[in-house]
């Protein structure tokens, strides 16, 4: 187990180091990053001093050593914008866009689990149909465009809810809908098919002749099995999620680190860019990190 | 043929007819919209700002109403057809091509190029494509090519791990044995007697992904992070009547209700080939 975790440790962290070092050259592809990195009006003094510090005029490898050490003393430059540390910056916005991907993550279940079941069960006939023309229509509505719609009809046209920013539960109504809408479809699919197989297993012959009735078969032992690919799925698809929540943030105006990413890219403030990707991808690695662990904990086989 | 034998034929093979129509639809107005397009699509018109459709109170001259430019929506969503469709093609091509010969070498030769390949496409698919599509738009700007390279790099994974598993099951047919025996080469046998048989899954997969393509796209240019303006793209203009959405909603709905009828019918149409072509293959 130990070995497990630690295996799976230096892979996360590799990871980590991947996209730190392909954010890097992309930030030196386009010119020197004192462009990027630096205010239009900055004195040739300030250029000089900052090309002085961030060794610039050192080869590649030993910059990205600079950043890198930078990094782990917690100093990713300052925002162009306000002048505030970035750390500062981005640390304030992750909480939100957390919450926002954890309450569409709690939609798209309470839509996607009934649907899935349904359409397994009533195989061929109305719900599965429904089911499935729902998913359909899931995969081809595009999330920015479905929030826009949301927001015309329950905030400008019949002022039911705010339309943007944060406050009370109200403001979560429209953005978790939209972001769980978005990620019911290929649930709904998933669990579709693994309750088929499941259902045809012979634990559930045997639950059905011992007289348990139907619902319980179902919902209990039926969905427990069937469930495993799908959190599998909802693991490996977390950074997906949370992604698909930067265009949700920026269509409602949410204050998160979507939004964040988005103005940074606006006003080329690249140094919060960049922290911005990187706690990103942080936060899909630690994910990734913990389900493959909690697997090792479930399911001896995997330790290995 | 009359259109009732062919209503008849479309119904004993479950053929979509009207998802089938707007699929070549697309292909044809993406080919023709210059001639198609009643109006200069970048024609600023003062006199004619927030016009509203024809079925909200406005006229036949701008069907699909007027953006705070004055130009025509109607227009602007014919032009944009290029540009989704044109991304579209060119990802699927650029990645579906490096995916297969990815796939098909991981699957053919396995060990540790096999391991390689299989832990870049994890890697590469569990990505936010989005983010690194920011990245690119404030360090090399954004552009046609970046949004091609960027979908193409979530793409190839997908088509890798398809082919290879496609391949790991033919590979120990009798045939491939047989040719083996014979002395065929390996590539020879990829080639000859491989690719042949996993076509079909092949383009059933591309169809599938170019609704994908469309969306992720939109959401790119809706960012400002795809194709720049003043070219007309359906993400574009969605974005550009966000501001307006209070006193003229069909800037933003109506190319954004193009972008959701294109991708149903996209993802229609590849579902029935896959029944069709592919009975087998799921999830994808």
């Amino acid at each position: 187990m130990t070995r497990l975790i630690l295996s799976r440790l230096v892979q996360a962290l590799a990871t980590l180091l991947v996209t730190s070092l392909i954010v890097f050259v992309l930030a030196r592809s386009s010119g020197s990053p004192a462009d990027l990195v630096l205010p239009t009006d900055a004195t040739p003094a300030e250029r000089a001093l900052y090309i002085e510090r961030m060794g610039l005029d050192r080869p590649i490898a030993e910059q990205y050593l600079i950043f890198l050490r930078d990094a782990v003393q917690g100093d990713f430059g300052v925002s162009i914008r306000t002048g505030a540390p970035a750390t500062e910056l981005v640390f304030d916005r992750v909480g939100r866009t957390l919450l926002l991907a954890t309450a569409g993550l709690a939609v798209a279940l309470l839509i996607s689990l009934p649907l899935g079941v349904m359409a397994a069960v009533h195989r061929g006939r109305g719900w599965d149909r429904f089911s499935m023309g729902f998913a359909l229509l899931g995969q081809s509505t595009p999330a920015f465009w479905l929030g826009i719609v949301l927001i015309l009809i329950f905030a400008v046209w019949l002022r039911w809810l705010p339309s943007s920013g944060v406050g009370g539960w109200q403001h979560y109504v429209l953005p978790s809908l939209v972001l769980g809408w978005s990620i019911s479809a290929g649930i709904v699919r998933l669990l579709r098919s693994s309750m088929l197989e499941v259902l045809d297993a012979e634990f559930i012959k045997l639950a059905r002749t011992k007289g348990l009735r139907e619902p319980v078969v179902v919902w209990k032992h039926a969905l427990r099995n069937a469930l495993i690919p799908v959190v599998t799925f909802i693991g490996f698809m977390y950074g997906v999620i949370i992604a698909s929540g930067v265009v949700i943030e920026v269509v409602f105006g949410w204050p998160g680190l979507g939004y964040l990413a988005y103005e940074s890219t606006l006003w080329r403030d690249f140094p919060v860019l960049q922290l911005s990707v990187l706690v990103y991808t942080a936060i899909i690695v630690g994910i990734n990190f913990l389900v493959d662990v909690s697997y090792g904990l479930i399911d001896p086989r995997i330790r290995t | 043929m009359t259109l009732t034998s062919i209503r008849r034929f479309a119904r004993l093979r479950r053929l979509p007819l009207l998802p089938l129509a707007m699929v070549a639809a697309t292909v044809l107005v993406a080919l023709f919209a210059d001639v198609l397009a009643p109006h200069d699509p970048l024609g600023i018109n003062p006199a004619a700002r927030q016009m509203p459709p024809v079925f909200a109170g406005g006229s036949w001259e701008h069907p699909l109403g007027t953006d705070r430019l004055g130009r025509d929506v109607f227009s602007r969503i014919v032009l944009g057809t290029q540009i989704s469709l044109g991304v579209a093609v060119a990802t699927i091509l650029l990645g579906g091509l490096i995916g297969t010969v990815l796939g098909l070498v991981a699957g053919y030769r396995g060990g540790w190029i096999d391991a390689l390949v299989m832990r870049s496409a994890d890697g590469f698919l569990a990505f936010p494509s989005i983010l690194l599509a920011l990245v690119l738009a404030v360090t090399v700007g954004p552009s046609f090519t970046v949004v091609v390279v960027v979908l193409a790099l979530v793409l190839w994974a997908r088509f890798a791990r398809l082919v290879r598993g496609e391949v790991l099951a033919i590979k120990e047919r009798d045939y491939i044995l047989l040719a083996r025996v014979a002395g065929a080469g390996g590539a020879y046998i990829v080639w000859r007697h491989i690719l042949p048989n996993i076509l079909n899954t092949l383009v059933v997969l591309c169809t599938l992904q170019v609704g994908w393509a469309i969306i992720v796209e939109a959401s790119l240019t809706f960012l400002g992070a795809g194709v720049p303006p003043p070219t007309p793209t359906w993400g574009g203009m969605v974005a550009e009547g966000l501001d307006y959405i209070e006193s003229a909603w069909w800037i933003s709905v109506m190319p954004g209700l193009a972008i959701l009828l294109v991708v149903f019918s996209y993802n229609t149409v590849g579902d029935w080939l896959r029944d069709v072509l592919d009975p087998q293959l799921r999830n994808v």
